[in-house]
């Protein structure tokens, strides 16, 4: 019954959708030939092009993204230094503030009204147009969004290398250089390709980047092209965009096998043991440039995006004499971002907390009675996941765009669209988290309830739940943090009164309004550094480990 | 590396006191063994001796150089020693030749010397045919050989050992032995093992320091050990000894003349070599210490248990009214269990018994490996 339940959840959320895009790109094409559409996609010069951006850019920034965690990763894993924790959560800032806010930051950063530049002298000419307007633009703010990604899984195995083979290696001795070169670096390179593909999926699926620098640089992405097509033809080029959505997908997915493929056949058998800890202390020329890079990475960007919410109007460039509140007076005062504010907040709340109920039947299903089926919903679940987020909604509008069967209503265009693409989405944030504690947990407590004759909702509710509570939770706290800044999801879907956050902040840029822009985004930010900080303090042990900064 | 000398050593970990005080004098060529129950120490005075642990109070010589101080520290890679893991830890992502290779690399040596030194160490631990494989695709013993390799191809004065044989099976673990004593006998270099396994050191070393809660209780040659122990931990630690607690009434010419407590019976006249003054005092006994009595014999014991092992009747037996170890005798025999019997004491070794806590100072190895040789 419960299983049956869970079925129909994830073919409706899930399967519906995603298949109807299938069968959307596969279809014939305007005169009824077999794979029309997708031929006259694949053949069309402005496919062709975003392909090779989406690929070249992709590679470039995943290049950049090694050579910042790398870095970053074994400078803070190897050397003893002090503040480590603080210096690990500004690394993975980027991760955590939402990319097109991101993207915003370091447009006020580099362009020629930045108030940090020009207070040194060096921001361009008002006339040069902002230099991240460009291919290299692109690749170097999706680089440094993905980093941390890189730096997670670098920091993670720095951490299981035992400590014996470098002692041994030390005892033997053997310069410090080369233990670096031929004992540590083999044992992490596999994280680190991993790490990288892992960057890569994300770069070919970002859309706040692509979309706040590339539409005005004219640099089409795949992702950029399915939201410009749909935006300005409507659904009569749903096939031609359902291949587009195909080709990122089998993109992002091919990476995805890779990094499986490659994690298999590369983990090397480690004894396990006590594990590294540095012993060498960071010369002060090491430290000052860690700090350095991360004060550019981290802390320079959202301090150019404060600086121009400070601005009173735009053009007015920074100085403190004219420095006021005006802006954020003014946006809170706009009816459209307020409402943008309260919807976020609504929908993603709903979604954590709709993924939570689904998740805690689905994690005891696949853990305590696992079988085929429900092994395959669990897979599909993750779906979602897995696919660029531009094909999720693409998805979306291709199933509930036609009015319901028996209803007689279209979902498109209002709020139920956003909530069924949050909650298909983001399942995996909670499901995951929660599948690793019940595997943890130990089994033999389900079936000693069984024994002593409790039912299935009793075991559930009393057993389980309590011992996968704090996953849960964490998962759900991610969901928010995550749904309510997303930006990729509500560009196609939103409607006018349903807007949400990521959705202001992009169209008042794309209106030129970038001061109140940078306002809406300080603002949500302050706001998602406060929930980082309501699920610090209100998750421990098991919870908390899920949390991103933690990976650190 | 003329001789290791330890004087005072002390290392605690975040507040808690793991090493107490320790004295160690280990002559040229030595194979010691570090003898104790788990978590006494062992490791961290391996560790301590290797580099990789500072000393908190005390001083470390190798000779005439001064290695570790409370202010001054030689690194380890600077001193000229070898260690074989516990875990081995073999770097996994190079082969057999490259483990063993890799620090002769470093060394700037030629190309052709390297190469004959590498084969000659992986033909004497009969690995050349293994040499490219990687050691996952190895067994433990095999793993354990290149632990041994990669540290003896460096030529180091000083071999450390921490437990090699821990992971091994039994038989495996004689093997290995006696590939020590080999390796040992035919390179010259000091070893110091550690183990927690009595028979283990008694089977290899020369030497034997026994420790017990950071403290080292005894250091000697086996024999020493065995025969004279100088704490009643000792005692019962080594060559599965037990302790009966008894009084001494007079001694002379290093015999002690003993009366034994509570219900046992009192014989006068028990005389056994010792080093206790008159007062309360430990009789320290092996398995060849006790026979069967014909008579009433020196204590009565209730027998509890026996095995039948090595064609020879292990009996257990619980001494009547006088101390809790059990004594272990050797029959051609079966007994029925629950019987009463008799046992005569035909040897021992007596140590006083208040000065439990502050163990008795043995004369420094070094002494007594002269006059062994
Ligand atoms: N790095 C360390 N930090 C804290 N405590 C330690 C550390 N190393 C060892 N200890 C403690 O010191 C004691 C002795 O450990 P060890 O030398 O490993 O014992 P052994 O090798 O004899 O089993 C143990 O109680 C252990 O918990
Ligand atoms: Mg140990």
């Amino acid at each position: 019954m419960l299983a049956l339940a869970l079925c129909v959840y994830v073919g409706l959320i899930t399967v519906w959708p995603l298949g109807q895009l299938l069968l959307t790109a596969f279809g014939p094409g305007d005169e009824g030939q077999l794979l029309g559409t997708m031929r006259d996609t694949l053949s069309a010069r402005a496919t062709g092009r975003a392909f090779w951006n989406t690929l070249t850019l992709s590679l470039v920034s995943v290049g950049i993204s090694l050579t910042l965690g790398a870095g970053l990763a074994l400078a803070v894993g190897l050397l003893r230094m002090r503040f480590r924790a603080a210096l690990s959560f500004l690394i993975l800032m980027p991760l955590i503030i939402p990319s097109q806010i991101l993207a915003l930051s370091w447009i006020e950063l580099l362009g020629s009204q930045s108030p940090i530049l020009r207070a040194l002298g060096l921001a361009p000419a008002p006339g040069q147009g902002n230099p991240l307007y460009s291919r290299m633009g692109i690749a170097l703010v999706m680089g440094i969004e993905h980093m941390p990604l890189v730096f997670i899984a670098i920091r993670a195995a720095l951490k299981s290398v035992p400590a014996d083979l470098v002692e041994a290696a030390r005892i033997a001795a053997v310069p410090p250089a080369r233990v670096l070169m031929r004992v540590i670096l083999p044992l992490v390179a596999p994280s680190a390709l991993a790490g990288a593909l892992l960057a890569f999926t994300a770069a070919v699926g970002n859309f706040g980047i692509p979309a706040l620098l590339g539409i005005p640089g004219r640099v089409p992405m795949l992702t950029t092209l399915i939201y410009q097509r749909l935006n300005g033809f409507g659904p009569s080029v749903a096939g031609q965009v359902a291949v587009l959505a195909l080709i990122l997908t089998l993109i992002a997915v091919a990476a995805l096998a890779l990094r499986a493929a490659l994690m298999r056949q590369l983990r090397m058998r480690i004894e396990g043991g006590r594990a590294f800890s540095p012993s060498r202390r960071a010369p002060l020329w090491a430290q000052a440039l860690i700090w350095a890079g991360v004060a550019v990475i981290a802390i320079l960007p959202l301090a150019a995006l404060v600086l121009t919410s400070l601005v009173p109007a735009i053009g007015v460039p920074f100085s403190v004499e004219v420095a006021s509140l005006d802006q954020y007076a003014r946006v809170l005062a706009n009816a459209a971002v307020t409402r943008a504010f309260g919807n976020s907040l609504m929908l993603s709340g709903a979604a954590a907390i709709l993924c939570v109920a689904v998740t805690l039947p689905l994690a005891y299903l696949a853990t305590r009675r696992p079988s085929p089926a429900v092994t395959a919903l669990d897979l599909l679940a993750e779906a979602p996941w897995v696919v660029p987020g531009t094909v999720v909604a693409l998805a979306m509008i291709l199933a509930f765009l036609p009015p319901l069967p028996l209803l007689g209503v279209s979902l498109y265009g209002s709020a139920a669209i956003l909530l069924i693409a949050y909650l298909a989405r983001f399942l995996p944030l909670v499901l995951r988290p929660v599948m690793a504690a019940a595997q943890g947990a130990d089994p033999g407590l389900d079936e000693a309830a069984r024994l002593a004759g409790l039912g299935l909702a009793d075991r559930m509710g009393r057993i389980f739940a309590p011992s996968v509570l704090a996953a849960a939770l964490a998962g759900g706290m991610l969901v928010v943090m995550t749904a309510m800044n997303e930006l990729t999801l509500s560009a196609l879907l939103w409607s006018s009164g349903h807007e949400t956050i990521g959705v202001m902040v992009f169209s008042l840029q794309y209106e030129g309004n970038s001061t109140a822009a940078a306002a809406v985004s300080v603002l949500s930010t302050l706001l998602l550094l406060a929930l980082c900080a309501l699920a610090q303090v209100s998750l421990r042990g098991a919870g908390a480990r899920a949390l991103p900064w933690h990976q650190g | 590396m003329p001789r290791v000398q330890a004087k005072g050593i002390g290392k605690s970990f975040g507040g808690q006191q793991v090493l107490h005080d320790v004295d160690l004098d280990l002559p040229q060529g030595a194979f010691l063994a570090l003898l104790g129950p788990s978590g006494c120490g062992k490791t961290t005075l391996l560790r301590l001796i290797a580099g990789l642990e500072l000393p908190d109070a005390g001083e470390l010589r190798f000779g005439d150089r001064l290695i570790a101080s409370t202010d001054s520290f030689v690194p380890p890679e600077a001193r000229d020693l070898g260690m074989v893991f516990q875990s081995y830890a073999l770097w996994p992502n190079m082969t057999v030749r490259g483990n063993v290779d890799f620090a002769l690399k470093t060394r700037r040596l030629p190309r052709a010397e390297r190469r004959e030194r590498v084969d000659e160490m992986l033909q004497a631990v009969g690995l050349e045919p293994l040499a490219d494989r990687r050691p996952h695709e190895l067994s433990g013993g095999q793993r354990q050989r290149v632990a041994l390799a990669r540290s003896l191809v460096l030529r180091p004065a000083l071999l450390l050992l921490d437990e090699p044989l821990a992971n091994l099976d039994a038989h495996l673990r004689h093997r290995m032995l006696a590939e020590f004593r080999r390796l040992h006998a035919a390179t010259g270099t000091t070893f110091i093992l550690v183990t927690h396994d009595q028979d283990e050191a008694m089977a290899v070393a020369s030497h034997i320091a026994v420790m017990e809660g950071g403290r080292i209780q005894q250091v000697g040659t086996p024999e020493d050990l065995y025969r004279q122990p100088a704490t009643a931990m000792v005692a019962r630690f080594v060559g599965h000894g037990a302790t009966l607690p008894v009084e001494v009434t007079a001694r002379q010419d290093g015999i002690c003349t003993l009366s034994l407590d509570g219900a046992a019976r009192n014989v006068p006249g028990l005389q056994v070599p010792g080093r206790a003054g008159p007062g309360p005092a430990w009789l320290c006994l092996h398995r060849e210490d006790l026979r069967l009595s014909r008579g009433p014999g020196h204590v009565r014991a209730q027998i509890l248990s026996q095995s039948f092992q090595n064609g020879r009747y292990l009996t257990h037996v619980l001494p009547r009214g006088i101390g809790t170890d059990l004594l272990t005798l050797s029959l051609d025999h079966p007994l029925p269990a629950q019987d009463e019997v008799g046992i005569d004491i035909t040897g021992g070794w007596v140590i006083a018994r208040e000065g439990e806590a502050a163990p008795l100072r043995q004369p420094s190895v070094a002494a007594t490996a002269d006059a062994d040789a």
